[in-house]
């Protein structure tokens, strides 16, 4: 017989020696980065000029509070309402009457361009280029007719600003996710004779969410921080809220610092929503992952 | 013999590809035809014409005599409505080389998606459906499995139970068994035999010559998106009267068959 015979010539020692080594290492690296960042905080929390006494004694004052629920509420009604637009966005772009996918990647283009502040600006002041919103028909009679600050009022319009911005981002993120389902899952619900606005609901969009949830958290942490430019049209979110006070009182950095923690909550409050999606929606996915075998494909 | 599948004249063009050209063949209830042929030969094409996912650039496939993806308004054919096309898939079922069992559903959940969401059957009625036919099909213990908990061929006897869960009136099977390991062919196969056994119409594209042999009443044999020879099948694959499905069977045939 001419075969090759491999041989093991490593002592079955040396393996266990070097991941004894390599987890003595392990923990050398640790120790140096701990004490690292435990002198770091020693510095910021001895270092007197942060004012954490004032830092403490503005962190649960009621209008910084009030100022968070804003910011709280503005996130998510801007991403859901961001949601649903880049779902549609992201299926008018897949049609296939070209004038229909050229309008939503025009759309996609702009939103996605302006800048936010821009936007805002542009929004809040809507009323001044449109003083009085009409129905009816163009050159013709006029049905009904009333002065745009009474139908929509400058917050208003400025949310919808932001929901049509982030309905340029999440289209673009959504567009991915319908990418990423198997062109065979469209023919089999189709072929059970569902009608596509079933198929989309029933088979396709579940599984885009599941893998774009990642992606949509960062969006939303995104957004969390550019609901703060909203201060430019006077809404007390969180940081105009501190802004106020510290416009008062002259405490910047302190209170600059109490929005800073307001806002790393609320990110990981963002963070548990998204794991806990994640496992909802992965639930197929999570269970099956030990035994999947079989297809050779 | 009536035909209830037909394909009359059907060819099928993207862009400036033609992959089906004047395809003419007839399938009688209850009948099992197989179609083989080198890949890219428009068998697959052929096979999503004839269960209305496509919609052939010219001609017509009808079953029952009911043109497929159209309808007859004033003597004429007209494209037919979103809603007409689906409840004429609905009875037309479709078993994938991939199997596309919907991945976030359990197997059950499978098989009731149908029946449930599209034929408006009661829960209960579906539910009692679906356990018949996973028992059918020799899943009755995977029921609450979510399909990458299953093997290749486990997956592949749901997804036939899934097509049956809409009692189509003829079953399309898209080389069934050619994602599947070897060891787990034969359990897809012999569901596939039993359901010609019960007088399923079937068209199987396949490359299983010796599943074709024993299944098939008729084999139609397909190149360059035309079909070259078609007839019984013991005769199409002993005695081929043209040379290509000669050596096309030829090719096939060096290879041990399943």
């Amino acid at each position: 017989m001419s075969t090759v015979e491999i041989v093991h010539e490593r002592p079955p020692g040396v393996r266990l020696l070097a991941a004894r080594r390599s987890a003595r290492h392990n923990l050398a690296v640790s120790a140096v980065v701990l004490v690292i960042a435990v002198l770091a905080l020693f510095s910021i929390a001895r270092n007197h000029r942060f004012q954490w006494g004032v830092v403490g004694s503005y962190l649960t004052t009621g209008a910084v509070l009030k100022g968070l629920l804003t910011t709280f509420w503005l996130t998510f009604l801007v991403v859901a309402l961001g949601l649903v637009g880049g779902i549609v966005v992201a299926l008018l772009r897949r049609s296939r009457v070209p004038a229909i996918s050229w309008l939503a990647w025009l759309f996609t283009w702009f939103f996605r361009s302006v800048p936010m502040l821009v936007q805002i600006i542009f929004w809040f002041n809507f009323a001044a280029l449109y003083p009085t919103l009409s129905f009816g028909i163009p050159g013709g009679p006029t049905f009904v007719s009333a002065p745009t600050n009474s139908v929509i009022s400058p917050l208003v319009a400025v949310i919808i600003g932001f929901a049509l911005h982030e309905s340029a981002f999440m289209g673009e993120i959504i567009r991915a996710g319908l990418n990423s389902v198997p062109s065979g899952q469209w023919q089999a619900a189709r072929s059970l004779g569902m009608t596509e606005g079933r198929l989309l609901r029933r088979v396709v969009l579940p599984q885009v969410i599941r893998v774009v949830l990642p992606t949509i958290g960062n969006e939303a942490i995104s957004v969390m921080k550019e609901t703060s430019l909203i201060s430019v049209i006077a809404v007390t979110d969180l940081l105009y809220s501190v802004q106020l006070i510290y416009s008062v009182n002259f405490q910047t950095i302190p209170l600059l610092i109490v929005a800073t923690i307001w806002y790393l909550a609320f990110t990981i409050v963002l963070g548990m929503l998204q794991w806990l999606l994640e496992r909802r929606f992965g639930r197929s996915v999570r269970i099956a992952a030990p035994a999947s075998r079989g297809a050779a494909a | 013999m009536s035909a209830l599948l037909t394909f009359e004249d059907v060819g099928m063009t993207y862009g400036h590809t033609t992959v089906l050209e004047g395809v003419n063949a007839e399938i009688a209830a209850g009948e099992v035809v197989c179609v083989i042929g080198p890949s890219g030969s428009g068998k697959s094409t052929l096979l999503r014409c004839g269960a209305g996912l496509e919609t052939p650039s010219t001609g017509v496939v009808s079953v029952a005599g009911e043109p497929v993806g159209w309808t007859r308004r004033r003597g004429r054919l007209v494209p037919a409505r979103n809603r007409a096309v689906a409840r004429q898939r609905a009875q037309l079922g479709v078993v994938f080389q991939h199997f596309e069992l919907f991945p976030h559903m359990t197997v059950l959940e499978n098989i009731i998606e149908g029946p449930r969401g599209v034929l408006d059957v009661p829960a209960e009625d579906a539910r009692q459906r679906a356990r018949e036919l996973l028992g059918r099909v020799g899943l009755t213990a995977y029921e609450s499995r979510y399909p990458a908990q299953l093997s290749g061929g486990q997956q592949q006897r749901a997804a036939i139970a899934r097509s049956l869960a809409m009692r189509p009136a003829v079953m399309f099977f898209d080389e069934p068994t050619s994602a599947l390991d070897p060891e787990m062919v034969g359990e897809v196969l012999q569901v596939m035999r039993d359901l010609a056994a019960d007088g399923m119409t079937m068209l199987v594209v396949t490359h299983e010559m010796g599943f074709a042999g024993q299944i098939a009443d008729r084999v139609i044999f397909m190149d360059g998106g035309r079909v070259i020879e078609q007839g019984d099948a013991t005769a199409v694959l002993t005695r081929p009267q043209t040379a290509r499905c000669a050596e096309f069977l030829s090719r096939i045939l060096e290879r041990p068959v399943a």
